[in-house]
């Protein structure tokens, strides 16, 4: 942001300012500071998106996208509705973004969740969640989660 | 940047290529002059091989829990309710997905994958509606979907659809190897693996539905052929109904027919039930082999092991031994390859007797330690469990039972376990003798390897494994154990307690070093508070005894935890109604020392209070000991004559004079 607030400064072309002021409004993906300074981030929403695949990850791992990519926008609505099925299920238990990766005929799906239901119940909709979506999207689904005691244990900052 | 160091190297092994170059010359000289170059055959590869071979250079990693769990902290088992409760969970889950799949198939009827994958579509339901011939019904059959196939066939017996013998015997032959009901599908896994454990007590018990599906098709047919007869009485035998079995064998033979091998097999192992007495039971078999004999139906391995169970089952009789080697030759002369579970029969045969020890398992061994092993026969995976528990209560030796767990840890042959409740039987045998022969170094090896992961061990081999590390006075090992205890909930098993207290005070020697006394002196007060802790919750009925107490008290001052030692003090003085007992007098003179040499008057004062109320038989003596050893204040000197009595108190000042002057 500071680059940005800088540098009409030294670049005085009416076209440059132009283009410059533009980024400066940009706002997808980016949160809105809290009044006190107080909202959580966890390091996945700390970081605007042109800081992927430089301090981040991507949250959907395909190949969708690539030359000759199969199904694009059917992987992107499989994604959605992955994401709308897991926190659904996962109610008021998912800590992070859902992470979905595809490798061949498998989608992998990563997240973390709280510690806030008991472990034969997380087992229990491991397993169901599993199931579902292989029924769903005729493919072997898994899950790879990790656990936290609570919330406060993914915050990367407050803003 | 490569380019360069490439050309470098080159450059500098140059006079090695012509070197290489000139021998290389020479040797095709040579190979034309007849040493022909072997290009071996291609080798057809299966789908998953290349995963296999990766798979194999991969190690068990004794610190990771079963794949089946979720690698995460929170998320693994730690005892066996856990491993239990956490693989059956997640298997519920999937089933209440399954449900809703058949529930809604309606839902689920996109096709998305390519080629449709049959397990994620909903099951199809078979009615009048439906558009049915027997081609379909075979299709059902090829997938052994046993009800299905009963609905179906009953669909188009209702419109008159003529069904071909052939489709008619294969329908038959499903429904009396699956006793006319669906078994657990093979994908829920977990339940196979945890519910088997009490098909050990079905076992002789008929199971076969004698009202069944297969007895009216059997009766539909006209003319049942020896086939039918064939496939019945293996139903019969495989679910118990010997007695029925055996009835429609004598009518095939009574009618001529000549039967199919195992349903021969099948009608010896009616023996174990159609007759009584070993003699009986022999001349049934022998009955059974003269016909087979008669029709020209060699005898094969599944002969051999129906014969072995019936003898398995007389073991008691002293001729079945003889028995069992006769038939054994006879199987090597026509070389049949035994299996496992023929080995199992004959350790139940020859080690019966327990005066007469056999090491007829050596020799087994001694076969099987070269052989890879594949699953032959259903009772194959008893086996392992049967060979450890001969090591433990037979044989009685270490070397055997390592060398049957290397032969279970080879290759594949993991796989002939079983089940859990086979598995667990068979660790606890092995850590049963690891733990009554061997130093505490090599249990400790196993035991790493091991628990928690694959096997964690009852309280009985708890208290056995608690038991030699206090033989061996290995405590450095107690606060490991101890852990694992909690972890393993076990820590309200009254026996491993007391065995663990006693071996503690029993192993405190002075010329530990330092860390380890302190170690031992806190690990004796977490012990203490997890004790007092499950008896207020009620989980331990047991009370606590003078003795007991009386240890922890010598480990905590051996360690240097005064202020533990002084609380169990207190607790003997003010619940001396529900304690049963009295520490040692030696214990108290320790405490009192200890006290005396660190200047805690106050603690000491506790403990004379105490033995005040007990009347120790010393107690004039320790008394004496703090007056001359300790140098008082007269305030303190005041307390404790007020506390001890002021006669008593001035009785023995002057005796300490008297002795003195």
């Amino acid at each position: 942001m500071m680059l940005f607030n800088t540098l009409p400064r030294f670049l005085p072309g009416r076209s440059n300012y132009l283009v410059l002021s533009r980024c400066k409004h940009v706002q997808a993906a980016r949160y809105k500071r809290s009044i006190k300074g107080n909202k959580p981030l966890t390091y996945e929403m700390a970081g605007p998106p042109h800081t992927i695949a430089h301090i981040k990850g991507w949250n959907s791992w395909n190949t969708c996208n690539m030359l000759d990519g199969l199904r694009p926008a059917e992987t992107a609505i499989d994604d959605e509705f992955i994401r709308r099925f897991m926190t659904g299920t996962w109610h008021d238990l998912i800590a992070s973004e859902i992470i979905i990766k595809r490798q061949h005929n498998i989608i992998r799906i990563a997240a973390i969740t709280v510690q806030k239901i008991s472990v034969t119940k997380m087992y229990f909709l491991i397993g169901y969640t599993e199931e579902l979506l292989s029924y769903w999207l005729q493919c072997p689904i898994k899950l790879e989660l990790q656990t936290v005691e609570d919330r406060t244990a993914v915050v990367f900052k407050y803003i | 940047m490569l380019n360069n160091y490439r050309s470098a190297f080159l450059r500098k092994s140059n006079k090695n290529i012509q070197l290489f170059r000139l021998s290389s010359g020479s040797l095709e000289k040579s190979s034309s002059n007849g040493i022909k170059i072997d290009i071996p055959k291609y080798i057809n590869r299966g789908p998953t091989d290349i995963l296999k071979a990766i798979s194999s250079t991969v190690q068990r990693d004794p610190t990771a829990a079963h794949y089946k769990y979720h690698d995460d902290p929170y998320l693994i088992p730690v005892s066996n309710f856990q491993k239990r409760a956490y693989a059956l969970s997640q298997e519920s889950g999937r089933k209440a997905a399954h449900w809703i799949l058949n529930q809604h198939p309606e839902l689920f009827n996109h096709k998305v994958a390519f080629p449709p994958i049959e397990k994620f579509c909903p099951k199809v339901v078979y009615d009048e509606s439906c558009e049915l011939d027997e081609n379909e019904l075979k299709i059902i059959i090829e997938k052994s979907n046993v009800s299905d196939a009963i609905t179906v066939h009953n669909l188009l017996t209702k419109k008159g659809i003529e069904i071909s013998s052939d489709t008619q015997q294969s329908l038959l032959e499903l429904v009396c190897f699956y006793n006319n009901q669906d078994i657990l599908e093979e994908d829920w896994i977990e339940e196979r693996w945890y519910t088997q454990a009490n098909k050990d007590r079905e076992e002789f018990r008929n199971t076969w539905k004698s009202n069944g599906f297969a007895m009216t098709l059997f009766s539909t047919i006209k003319s049942p052929n020896s086939h039918h007869y064939s496939i019945i009485i293996q139903g019969m035998a495989k679910y118990n109904q010997f007695e029925e079995a055996y009835k429609l064998y004598k009518e095939a033979i009574e009618k001529g027919f000549i039967l199919t091998i195992n349903a021969y097999n099948s009608a010896i192992r009616t023996a174990v039930y159609v007759k009584e007495g070993a003699d009986h039971k022999w001349l049934h078999i022998q009955e059974i082999l003269t016909q087979m004999n008669d029709s020209g139906v060699p005898m094969n391995l599944w002969t051999l092991n129906s014969i072995l169970s019936v003898l398995s089952t007389m073991a008691t009789n002293s001729e079945s031994k003889k028995y069992a080697l006769k038939t054994i030759a006879e199987a090597k002369q026509l070389g049949i390859e035994p299996s496992l579970a023929t080995y199992y029969y004959l350790l139940q045969i020859f080690c019966a007797d327990r005066k007469n020890k056999s090491t007829i398992l050596v020799d087994i061994l001694n076969v099987i330690e070269e052989k890879s092993l594949t699953i032959k026969d259903l009772a194959d995976i008893s086996f392992f469990t049967a060979a450890m528990e001969n090591c433990r209560y037979h044989l009685q030796s270490v070397d055997i039972a390592l060398r049957v767990h290397s032969i279970l840890l080879k290759e594949n042959n993991y796989n002939l376990i079983g089940d859990s409740y086979r598995e667990s039987v068979y660790y606890r045998h092995l850590f049963a003798i690891l733990c009554q022969n061997e130093s505490v170094e090599f249990l400790m090896k196993y035991y790493d390897d091991l628990v928690p992961h694959i096997y964690i061990p009852e309280p009985n081999i708890t208290e056995l494994i608690v038991k030699s590390i206090n033989i061996a006075a290995a405590v450095e090992m107690y606060p490991k154990i101890w852990s694992d205890i909690l972890m393993f909930d076990q820590a309200d098993r009254e026996p491993i307690i007391i065995e663990l207290i006693n071996g503690m005070a029993q192993n405190l020697f002075p010329s530990f070093e330092p860390s380890i006394k302190e170690k031992l002196g806190l690990l004796s007060g977490t012990i203490y508070d997890a004790i007092e802790e499950r008896k207020e919750t009620g989980k331990i009925k047991m009370s606590w005894t003078g003795n007991m107490l009386g240890n922890l008290i010598n480990i905590c001052l051996f360690g240097d935890n005064i202020d533990k030692a002084t609380e169990i003090v207190v607790k003997l003085h003010k619940h001396q109604n529900d304690i049963i007992g009295i520490p040692d007098s030696h214990t108290i003179a320790t405490f009192l020392d200890y006290c005396i040499e660190n200047n805690c008057f106050n603690e000491l004062l506790k403990c004379i209070e105490y033995s005040l109320e007990v009347n120790y038989f010393e107690l004039d003596d320790f008394i004496s000991k703090i007056m001359t050893k300790m140098t008082l204040s007269p305030m303190q000197r005041a307390h404790l004559s007020k506390l001890v009595g002021t006669e008593h108190y001035v009785e023995i000042e002057n005796k300490i004079e008297s002795v003195s002057s």
